[in-house]
């Protein structure tokens, strides 16, 4: 069974334009290289009401995880674990662990200068209030604590900052193990190539192969077609280390075939590559 | 005429390699800019998997929330998985029926791709002819860069919503949205103003600017301000971001200038330092 994870991403610059959302190109690999599948991806504005609204639809659809980045800061509209706590109908609850880690910040950052006052403002205070029942997930790059929840049907939360350096180093710290967990013994592999004919007339050939074998996903992305044609092919699929290289080694070995024979050209290839995960 | 920041649009990007990371998703960024710039906002974006299930979803639901304006972003080729419109098709409840006008372009445009020998085939392959097979009651928008036509269905039934489709491809993306799609934007949208302001700040923690940004957005309530922390391992960095729109009357430019300047004071006054410079 795939195990399923939706990724909900919050922030106005995100939906302004102002940032590009690298972090769920940089999600969705890992999460693809664990054996597990993003279903889906939802950026939202920093709004109570929206933020919830959005968790309830992901919820209600039972993945295994739900991933959200973003909004756990300390200004007036970071406000994640609030919507999280609303959507899931649970109190949020101070965490004296999370406060004692925020005065002792506070206390470095005032003998700095870069506080101001000798006691922890309310916003920072609101930093430390967790939905109820949640985990804590450290952050090793020293800034607020992820949160993780654990709903009933096996749906999980968890909620990382938008800082893309935390992000990162919390998912490798944390939720790399977590989602390994859920997926098991499971292998991925993946071949791509560039090939120089229309992608109308390679469709036919890929339906070909993906009806020889299913369990292989073949996708394709047309990169030009103004000076000289050129298509990206894409071959994934998962499953047992072994039996994954061998479906789409013969599956990549067809296609190229039928390129051929058709009069087209495979331009490049890059290496096939297996990851196998405990 | 309508208030200006209540022209609200949702996008959904289609696309397994967005979902796997094999692609980074740029469009996102480059359409809500554009969107952004002529006035209009955007809600929510979605990016779902190549399945009529997943993307009808997707669409039903921003349906039933009731934006102005809704655009899809993929799907429209003619592979086994292009299936946008089928979803759209799906989830509004017309049937697909064939569009002569797009049958011809794509005649034209292959045809001319046969005889520069791109294309190995003469007549047109059920895969081609697939791209003219439109939702009722659409209109194709001109594709000059590549083949599948993007389109635009109006929703009569659900408050005259929008929906727009078009490709995937960066390049046929922009040029659609360039040529057809801004237009109407600006039409919907009327005659607004726009500003922002952007500075960074040192030597100030977040946290404690937080109290000052409540008491601008208190004096400049149309203002929006954002702050941005970019770390404190050496000193405390933030960037602040101001935005604001409106109709010209509303002194859109004078009150972000105004709201700019008392956010600097205050910060400069509870000892933080102000760093202009912006990349």
């Amino acid at each position: 069974m795939t195990i399923e994870i939706e990724l909900l991403f919050t922030g106005n610059e995100l939906l302004i334009g102002k940032t590009l959302n690298t972090n769920s190109q940089w999600l969705a690999k890992r999460i693809y290289s664990l054996g597990a599948q993003v279903t889906r991806m939802a950026n939202v504005l920093d709004d109570l009401q929206e933020i919830s609204d959005e968790l309830v639809y992901m919820i209600k659809r039972l993945p295994n995880l739900i991933i959200t980045s973003g909004g756990l800061g300390a200004s007036f509209d970071d406000m994640t674990l609030e919507a999280v706590a609303k959507a899931t109908d649970r109190p949020l609850i101070l965490n004296q662990e999370i406060l004692d880690e925020i005065k002792r910040v506070h206390e470095l950052l005032y003998a700095r200068g870069d506080a101001k006052e000798n006691k922890v403002s309310d916003y920072a205070t609101k930093m430390a209030y967790q939905p109820k029942d949640s985990k804590i997930l450290p952050n090793p790059e020293g800034g607020i604590p992820g949160v993780l929840l654990e709903l009933e049907k096996n749906v999980n939360i968890i909620c990382l900052p938008g800082v893309p350096a935390e992000l990162k180093a919390m998912f490798d710290q944390s939720v790399d193990d977590i989602i390994s967990k859920m997926v098991g013994d499971i292998a991925t592999a993946d071949v791509k190539f560039l090939v120089d004919l229309i992608e109308s007339e390679i469709a036919i050939l890929i339906e070909k192969v993906m009806k020889s074998y299913p369990i292989v996903y073949i996708k394709s992305n047309p990169l030009s077609w103004q000076d000289a044609v050129r298509v990206e092919i894409h071959l994934t699929s998962r499953g047992e280390v072994n039996q994954v290289n061998e479906n789409v080694n013969n599956a990549a070995e067809m296609l190229k075939n039928l390129i051929l024979n058709y009069g087209g050209k495979i331009e490049e290839e890059s290496i096939i590559s297996a990851n196998k995960k405990q | 005429m309508r208030r200006s920041d209540k022209i609200s649009v949702e996008l959904i990007f289609t696309g397994n390699e967005l979902l796997i990371g094999k692609t980074l998703n740029t469009n996102s960024q480059w359409l809500a800019k554009r969107i952004y710039s002529l006035g209009a906002q955007i809600t929510r974006m979605m990016s779902v998997g190549d399945t009529v299930d997943d993307i009808s979803t997707a669409l039903l639901e921003a349906i039933g929330r009731k934006p102005d304006i809704i655009i899809t972003s993929g799907g429209l080729g003619p592979t086994f998985d292009d299936i946008t419109l089928d979803a759209v098709a799906r989830a509004t409840k017309r049937p697909l029926e064939i569009n002569e006008e797009v049958l011809t372009i794509l005649y034209q445009k292959y045809e001319e791709k046969y005889k520069k020998g791109i294309s190995k085939e003469k007549e047109l392959s059920k895969y081609k002819r697939k791209m003219a097979y439109l939702p009722k009651g659409s209109i194709h928008l001109p594709n000059t860069v590549g083949s599948a036509p993007g389109v635009l269905l109006e929703l009569e039934e659900d408050e005259g919503v929008k929906v727009f489709c078009l490709p995937g491809v960066p390049a046929e993306l922009k040029a659609i949205f360039n040529q057809s799609i801004a237009e109407i934007i600006v039409k919907i949208v009327g005659d607004i103003e726009m500003a922002e302001a952007r500075f960074k700040t040192e030597q100030f923690i977040e946290s404690e600017m937080a109290a000052l940004v409540d008491k601008v957005t208190k004096a400049y309530p149309s203002v929006y301000i954002k702050s941005h922390p970019l770390g404190w391992e050496d000193t405390a960095r933030v960037e602040f971001h101001l935005t604001s729109k409106g109709e010209k009357i509303e002194h859109i430019k004078e009150n972000v200038e105004k709201a700019t300047a008392m956010l600097k004071k205050l910060v400069a006054n509870g000892g933080g330092k102000i760093i202009e410079e912006i990349e």
